[in-house]
């Protein structure tokens, strides 16, 4: 089993099997294009530092291609079916504990900064499925974001979504 | 999660582009942040083609412009259209007032006129619809608008009906599925009135 060491921003070494990498676009070009995938020079014992990426979270990003080894990978974007997406249970259940904390986003902004699109789709879907069935208002109390609306903007947001009331 | 208000605005666009349509509606009302993010990822989803039958012009013999489609330009004015196909065999004054009307205001790039009607070789009405025969653009996504409102089911139609159908065009790439009383059916990126 070939292994190839992740170094994160914060200097954690984290040797990952080969196999798993290629769910990220970025890291695979940088394999391939290095040449690290070649066992006979010496750059197959370099390590990948990812400098946008904390150990705490490249462990979890880490912990999910585990889970998702071998799954097809996701070509292109496809708009078409992002409402229709259902989040597996497992995946729920690794996102859900994170959910309301930075550690969440942290993880989404490593998925796309790694381009690993399985992990920003359902990752992005965790999150949005959390406005599921919400008002604006009730959102805003549940992240407890402040109302920035002057009067004059929330009669205008009214107006412009009158058509769905 | 307060913090996904301080994500770039790029990731805040890529979670809304899988919200569904009443979370659209909802996350404009939150903040500024929020509601940018959302008219940022629908202004970027286009309709490519409105093609307009007979529609009104059965129902309508005046020059008033139907609810409906009052409803309709509302919903759609903010959204880029590329192509509007009129396709009309009727040609009086009324039926180009009201096509004009509804024109007015919309993000057209190009309007076309198909072959079933006469307008293009009226000289009186050359004008209105000189660009018959021009070259589609490059389709980014097949997203077609057949409104066609018959005169026996004008009455099937409710405004909010057409409206929540019609109206949020992320509806459209989202392959929402939703037939209204049967005659507005959305799938896979087209949409069919009738």
């Amino acid at each position: 089993m070939v292994l190839i060491t992740l170094v994160s921003s914060d200097e954690q070494n984290f040797p990952v099997e080969r196999e798993l990498l290629k769910q990220s676009g970025t890291i695979e070009t940088l394999i391939v294009n290095m040449n690290l995938d070649d066992e006979d020079t010496d750059a197959a014992a370099m390590p990948i530092p990812l400098p946008n990426v904390k150990g705490d979270v490249l462990e979890k990003v880490i912990q999910w291609m585990e889970h998702h080894k071998g799954d097809p990978v996701k070509e292109g974007d496809n708009e078409d079916n992002n409402a229709e997406i259902v989040v597996p249970q497992w995946d729920d259940d690794f996102f859900k504990p994170a959910m309301y904390g930075s550690k969440h986003l942290e993880l989404t902004v490593a998925a796309s900064y790694l381009d690993i699109k399985n992990l920003l789709t359902l990752s992005c879907k965790a999150i949005s499925n959390t406005f599921k069935g919400k008002t604006g208002p009730q959102i805003r109390e549940e992240w407890g974001v402040p109302n920035e609306f002057t009067p004059e903007e929330e009669e205008a947001i009214r107006k412009e979504n009158e058509w769905s009331e | 999660m307060v913090e996904f208000l301080y994500l770039p605005l790029e990731m805040i666009c890529e979670v809304v582009k899988f919200v569904d349509n009443n979370g659209l509606l909802a996350l404009r009302k939150v903040n500024r942040i929020t509601r940018d993010a959302v008219d940022n990822v629908c202004r970027s989803m286009q309709i490519q083609n409105i093609y307009v039958y007979d529609f009104v012009f059965v129902i309508c013999p005046t020059e008033d412009f139907p609810e409906a489609m009052k409803a309709l330009h509302g919903a759609i004015k903010r959204c880029p259209i590329d192509n509007f196909t009129f396709n009309c065999k009727y040609k009086n004054e009324a039926v180009i007032t009201i096509t004009d009307r509804f024109l007015d205001g919309l993000n057209v790039k190009k309007e076309r006129c198909l072959y079933a009607c006469d307008f293009s070789k009226d000289e009186s009405h050359a004008d209105k619809f000189p660009l018959e025969g021009m070259e589609l653009p490059k389709l980014r996504k097949k997203v077609y608008f057949k409104a066609r409102i018959r005169e026996d089911r004008n009455d099937a139609f409710s405004i909010s009906d057409v409206n929540r159908a019609l109206g949020f065009h992320a509806f459209l790439l989202n392959g929402f599925t939703d037939p209204v009383n049967g005659y507005i059916e959305i799938s896979d990126g087209n949409i069919t009135v009738d």
